[in-house]
This record gives C-alpha cells, structure tokens and sequence, in this order.
C-alpha cells in the first residue's frame, strides 16, 4: 500500500487543536504537579511523623501503580462513589497527582543536598523557617534539580497521551479520530509522533538554556 | 560594667545515647571576650550551637539580658543579637558578596536596601574586601570568605558574636587576615565568644578561658593563670599537646 500523507494535510487543524490540548493537559499538571510535589517534599523532611508518612506513602503508592489505572479510578471509578469528574479534570488531576510524586522525590533529593550550614547560616541570623526555605535553600535547590525537573516535564507531557483514553480529545485522540475516518494509521501516527518530537524538542532546548544559564552564574 | 548580656545555666546536650554538655554554666558580661579552648569533642562547639539553638538543648537555660529564651519568638530577638561566624563560613553561593552582607538586615531587620547597602559597604571596607562586593563567594580565598561572613554577622549589629572555629577549615597562610580582623573588632569592644585552636589569639585577646573536657568545664581564668599555671592536670596535657 502506497503512503499518502496528503490526506493529512486537510486534517492539520485537529492535530494542531490536539497539540493545544496537550499543551493544556500538561501545563496544568504540571502546576498541580509542582504545588502538591513541593508539599509533598517538605512534609517528608519534616519531623513531624505523620506528615512524613502521608508523604513516604502517596509517593509509595502513586510509583507502585500505573497512570493509567490511576486515571481510570478517577474517570470511571469515583461515580460509583457520587463524585463525577469531567474528563479534562480527572485528566489534570490524575497526571497531575501522578507527577507530584516524582516531583516531590525530585525537590527532596535536592534540598537534602544542600549543606545543614546554609539553614543553619540563615536562622543565626534570625531569619525564620518559611523565610529561610524561600530565600535561601529553594534557589540554591533549583539550580541542582533543573534539569531533572525539565526531565519530569518531558514525561508529563508524553504521559498526557493516557488522557486520550478517558475521552480528551488531544493530540494522540485527535490522530485516532482521524485514523478511524481515514485508515491510515501510519500517516497518521507517524505525523502524531512528530508532533509530540517537537514539542519535547522545545522543552529540551529549554533544558539546555537553562543548564547553560546556571553554569554561567557562578554557583 | 559588669552587665551581664548572657548567660547559661546548666546545659545538657544528649546526641542519642552521647552525652556531649554534661552541665555547662558560664555568663559572659558586655564587651567581655571569652574563649573556649578544648580538646575535639570536649563540646565547645555544642555550647555556641546551644546559645542561638542551632541544636536543641534537653534541659538547661539560656538567659539573654536577663531574658530566659521560652520562646520561638524570644529566641528569634535573641538570634538577631547575637551573630555566629562558622568554621565552613556558610556564605549563601547564589548571592554575591553584597547581598549576602545585606540579606540579614533586609530580610530580617526589615532595613531599606538604600540604608542597608551604604551600610554592607562600609562593613566590607572595614574587613578589607570593598573591591569584593559584586563578586560571588566561590570566586573568594577562605580567608575572604570567612571575612564576608564576619561582616554578614556584624550587619545585623549583635551585641554578641559567636565564632565557631573560624579558622580551622582555612589555609595556614590565610589564618592571620581572618585573625586580625576579629582581633581589631574586639579592640573595638565587641563582646565574643570564639571557640579555637588559635592559642596566640586567645592569649592576645580573651579576657577569660575557659577550658572545656568531656563536656564539662574543667577550669576558667584568665590567659595568664591558664597558660602559665593551670590547676587541672587535663588541662596541663592538652596545652602540651597543643603548644609542643
């Protein structure tokens, strides 16, 4: 069978509406990922146990199952329980939750490479716990955990391909719809891929900049 | 004078089962030097680190102005009284000389940078580093950095500083410049406590010894009376050990 990419062509809106759906999907979670994941690491360097083992046991729990099963209890599960989610929320909150855990071991592996002295320096000077945290170790913590940090945004947004399967019409259920008018899946998820290929690129380049950028300032 | 700015009563420091403060009570008076001389492990670096809490102390009291420290808040005052200069100086790395000086008045006292910024300079020309103030720590010797950190201490104007072997990390040929700044502020009147192994500084500058072993305070007097006639057969071996 001869390829024909030409029918694609009238098709690119809907995939580059996906594109903007993904781009959605992956923004928002990644918000959501960032706040609950910060949370999430400070309450597991507390020393306040309860809230250190909430921490170790969301973690242990979101690594030690699937996305998509995850998303599925959201979407498909939580009606039985009278809580009915819209697709693009559940979509947001399943990735969303899913990313906070790994953001979390991210930003922790980060703070507790930073010397005892830097909080110790800061609260000599009087300086409070919440302060010291925002001024002084969060910036040093960003700069190592960079580029794991794009790393994890890279995953997010291919992970976001999942959200298809609870009825989000991005990119990957954009690419299927035209597959089931056309038949041509290699055109299809061949173009699809390249889509995703860009858009990763984007954060990768981004990457580079801002390993460059910390390199250069001195720290 | 006589005014008595701080004192301690009876500190007990446990890490686990190590008991390293078995009871330790000394007061320290206004424009007072004290330094704290002691074997490694006798526990004078614990006494700082349990004056501004930087460790937990598990039965004791630190009065500051006649002020016990109950209090998150009373110790956060305290905190801001008393600065620390530490052996690894603890310069913040993503903030250049400058704004590593002004941080504490600033962000703390609340300073506007206006007033904190002529401020930071003219600390930074008394530690001899004015021609420092846009670099960034790591671009500094030891020495300089130790000195920006003194003069990130002094920004906060104590009424106390702590220096916690300041320069035991240092290169031997970069002791003399930090030695010599800390020596000029106590010709000033600054009231220290400077933990070290720097028995020169503390003939030359303290107004009282203490000796400290296995968490206790083993005797205290002036640098005469310790140096020359120690009573404590421990303290008459370790300052053979020390000053061969």
């Amino acid at each position: 069978m001869k390829l024909d990419y030409s029918i694609i062509i009238d098709r690119i809106p809907n995939l580059l509406w996906g594109c903007l759906v993904t781009l959605e999907i992956s923004l928002a979670a990644l918000a959501l990922g960032m706040v609950i994941g910060i949370v999430l690491a400070l309450f597991r360097i507390s020393s306040v146990k309860p809230l250190k083992a909430f921490s170790m046991a969301y973690i242990w729990a979101v690594r030690g199952t699937p996305l998509l099963v995850q998303l599925f209890i959201l979407y498909f599960g939580l009606p039985q329980l009278g809580v009915e989610l819209s697709s693009m929320t559940a979509g947001i909150l399943g990735i969303g939750l899913n990313t906070a855990a790994y953001i979390s071991e991210i930003i922790r592996s980060g703070i507790i490479a930073i010397d005892s002295g830097q909080m110790e320096a800061a609260e000599s000077l009087g300086m409070s716990y919440p302060k010291a945290m925002i001024r002084i170790i969060a910036p040093q913590v960003m700069r190592i955990i960079a580029p794991s940090l794009v790393n994890q945004f890279i995953i997010t947004l291919k992970n976001s391909s999942i959200a298809s399967l609870v009825t989000i019409t991005e990119l990957m259920r954009a690419g299927n719809q035209i597959i089931y008018a056309t038949f041509r899946s290699f055109e299809v998820y061949t173009v699809v891929a390249l889509l995703y290929l860009i858009m990763c690129s984007a954060l990768m380049v981004l990457s580079k900049y801002v390993e460059k950028k910390l390199d250069t300032d001195n720290v | 004078m006589s005014e008595k700015i701080l004192t301690l009563v009876n500190l007990h420091k446990s890490f686990g089962d190590l008991e390293v403060l078995k009871g330790v009570s000394f007061s320290l008076e206004k424009g007072e030097k004290i330094v704290i001389l002691g074997p490694s492990g006798s526990g004078k670096s614990t006494v700082l680190r349990c004056i501004n809490r930087l460790e937990k102390i598990n039965h004791g009291q630190v009065f500051f102005k006649d002020e016990e420290i109950t209090s998150q808040t009373k110790l956060t005052r305290l905190r801001m009284n008393i600065g620390m200069v530490f052996q690894r100086f603890n310069l913040f790395p993503h903030k250049t000389v400058l704004e590593n000086v002004i941080e504490g008045p600033v962000h703390v006292k609340g300073m506007p940078k206006k007033e904190a910024i002529p401020f930071a300079e003219s600390l930074l020309k008394q530690v001899g580093l004015s021609d420092k103030r846009d670099v960034y720590p790591k671009q500094l010797s030891g020495g300089q950095q130790q000195r920006v950190a003194i003069a990130r201490s002094l920004a906060m104007k104590p009424d106390i500083l702590l220096f916690d072997e300041p320069t035991s990390a240092l290169d031997p040929e970069l002791v003399g410049e930090v030695l010599d700044v800390m020596k000029e502020l106590a010709d000033e009147g600054m009231t220290m406590i400077v933990v070290t192994h720097e028995m020169q500084f503390a003939r030359d500058v303290a107004d009282r010894v203490i000796f400290m072993d296995e968490g206790v305070i083993v005797e205290e007097g002036t640098p005469d009376v310790i140096f020359t006639s120690p009573k404590h057969e421990r303290t008459r071996s370790f300052l053979k050990r020390i000053i061969h």
